[in-house]
């Protein structure tokens, strides 16, 4: 997990160490290492590394780190702290960005800052990067919490395939990243089993004081069909319209789905791009859902 | 190999406490770390030259006395070296704070902990009370990302393989502008050389790893680019009647314009761009629902189930 650092990183480290311990003296080194992202002992090394460096060697910067707290003196020259780079403003620039359109609309106190520090970390940056967050971040916070404090969540939760808008009461689990989506396994006491839900499609969130219930160990074992698709056009959307479920690299895929309902509206809004070859069962219910769409044409 | 470090360090205090001109030979007897054959050590100097480049650090060139070509000198102004964040309110920290966790564990991570713990060293406290709770995520991790934003930031060009609409790789040449997300996609726009005109990329149809061509500062960026441009949605200018089944068809009922409740069926009008996504649109809704104008849509969606029943029959 611990990349290991080049001596420019670890240059550019101990250059912005001196500010840091100059405006927080004293500070444990435990605390220190935890602000750098970095080890204990990487931080020595810098420490150390630090020590050592000066305007001449009659004039070198004083540190004191023994005791386990960090002081710093004589360190006039580098005691400025370095100019962002450009990637950091980018990364700030969108961070703020993700927040500044998830806020509250009474917060126009919070939205002006935002708007003051794109001009202060750097208004041409600003310009060139954009962000919208793909889910509500204050959901996102919800579910955090009740995933630490072990809490249920009331929640109205629109699914596509079931072409529903239904109000829940589940106990979070665990959540997971997919494709640059998040997806929040949890116990829904409304379904009285685990369920994966799309945590962009969560439209409201409401944290409930009773406690997260004893989940059945026995899991509700989906099955699994798996079907084959022939792709005849549009191959890039239809590929992508199947999602992560797919394998197979060119116009024939494999894919294994929970849903016949998702698979089928999948292909029919395909328009005719999709066909499944198997299995026979699908086939069939897709035939006959496009024959009762088309007779409400005629 | 932290005698590497150690030397850059100790060069970027020599040269930023000057308010004169250091000479090389000036650099290589006073700064610790400098030894060895003289052209040793000024590739020594060429390389860390480059590496404080890298951090952002710019090295002034410039001679004693312009009239006379002698021996010229090096320095670092510490106005291009200081960030100038001296307005920074302590809600604004707390903001820079929320927002830098975005990245966790995402590409831009070790960046975003760089600039708050440079933010930090203000020394101000921050003020989280006063911002609501919010867990914001960037959820990206696609390395290509950090290298897109890095060739904006040096203004170079980048080329890749990019799955084209019929998922064939081909190779692309862009001048990158910008970057954001949308939608949960994230996204590059840039001046395609090729083509010859703005095009937007999205990150995870890329197909190769991005690799820059050509010097830095190759290009500009246009002074009315703007991001949020580039990722806004055309307006939805035309509009479609639809029925669809009482109490169906959410995914549509919440997109209409009007809404004209009847017994078994609801009209919708529907405002959409492109025609193929709103045939696809109704389509997804099965025998829930259909189109009743305009003409062309509904002649595509009877083109479309006929093949569709045809093909699975």
């Amino acid at each position: 997990m611990v990349k290991k650092t080049t001596p420019t990183e670890k240059a550019a480290r101990m250059l912005d160490l001196v500010p840091f311990i100059s405006s927080h003296q004293g500070i444990a080194t435990t605390e220190l290492a935890a602000e750098f992202g970095i080890s204990v002992e990487e931080l020595l090394s810098d420490l150390n590394s630090l020590w050592m460096c000066g305007d001449n060697r009659f004039d070198l910067i004083d540190l004191q780190f023994e005791s386990g707290y960090v002081t710093i003196r004589n360190a006039q020259t580098l005691n400025r702290i370095r100019s962002l780079s450009q990637q950091e403003i980018v990364a700030v620039l969108l961070g703020l960005d993700l927040i500044g359109k998830d806020l509250p609309e009474d917060r126009e106190d919070l939205k002006g800052d935002i708007e003051d520090l794109r001009t202060k970390l750097g208004s041409e940056i600003a310009r060139i990067v954009d962000a919208s967050p793909a889910q509500d971040s204050q959901i996102n916070s919800l579910i955090s919490q009740a995933l630490e404090g072990k809490r249920r969540l009331a929640i109205t939760y629109y699914s596509p395939t079931d072409d529903q808008v239904s109000i829940r009461e589940i106990t979070p689990l665990q959540l997971t990243t997919s494709e640059n989506r998040d997806f929040l396994i949890a116990f829904c006491e409304s379904a009285g089993g685990q369920r994966t839900f799309r945590v962009d499609r969560i439209q409201s969130a409401t944290l409930l004081e009773s406690p997260a219930s004893q989940i059945p160990t026995s899991s509700t074992d989906d099955i699994r069909t798996v079907a084959t698709v022939k792709i005849s056009e549009n191959i890039r959307r239809c590929r992508e319209s199947l999602g992560a479920f797919i394998s197979g690299a060119g116009p024939t895929v494999q894919v294994s789905t929970y849903s016949d309902g998702w698979l089928s509206r999948t292909v029919m809004s395909a328009a005719g791009a999709m066909e499944v070859t198997s299995s026979a069962k699908i086939r069939e219910g897709i035939a006959i859902l496009a024959g009762k769409t088309l007779d409400l044409y005629r | 190999m932290s005698r590497k470090s150690e030397r850059l360090v100790n060069l970027t205090i020599a040269l930023l406490a000057t308010k004169r001109w250091v000479t090389k030979s000036a650099i290589f007897t006073s700064v610790d770390g400098y030894e060895g054959e003289p052209e040793a050590m000024e590739r020594m100097f060429e390389r860390d030259k480059d590496d404080l480049r890298n951090l952002g650090i710019i090295i002034e060139v410039g001679s004693f006395d312009p009239l006379f070509e002698d021996e010229v000198g090096y320095r670092i102004r510490p106005e291009s070296y200081q960030a100038d964040l001296a307005s920074i309110t302590p809600r604004e920290l707390s903001l820079i704070s929320l927002a830098t966790q975005a990245w966790q564990g995402a590409v831009l991570n070790s960046s975003a902990l760089s600039a708050l713990v440079k933010l930090k060293s203000l020394g101000i406290d921050s003020d989280f009370d006063s911002i609501p709770a919010m867990t914001p995520v960037a959820h990206i991790s696609d390395e290509n990302f950090a290298a897109v934003i890095d060739a904006i930031a040096e203004r170079r060009v980048i080329s890749f393989n990019y799955l084209n609409i019929d998922f064939a790789s081909k190779s692309r040449v862009i001048e990158p502008y910008g970057a954001g997300t949308k939608g949960g996609f994230w996204y590059v726009a840039g001046q395609d050389l090729d083509k010859k005109a703005l095009r937007l990329f999205r990150l995870d149809r890329f197909d190769s790893e991005v690799k820059t061509q050509g010097k830095a500062a190759s290009y500009r960026i246009p002074e009315d680019f703007v991001m949020a441009q580039a990722l806004s949605t055309p307006e939805k200018t035309q509009s479609a009647q639809v029925k669809v089944r009482r109490d169906k068809a959410h995914a549509l009922r919440i997109r209409a314009t009007t809404i004209e409740e009847g017994d078994e069926w609801t009209t919708l009008s529907i405002p959409y761009l492109h025609e193929s996504e709103l045939v696809s649109d109704v389509l997804w809704h099965g025998d829930d629902a259909f189109i009743i104008s305009p003409d062309s849509a509904r002649a595509s969606a009877i083109k479309a189930l006929t093949k569709i029943a045809h093909a699975h029959g």
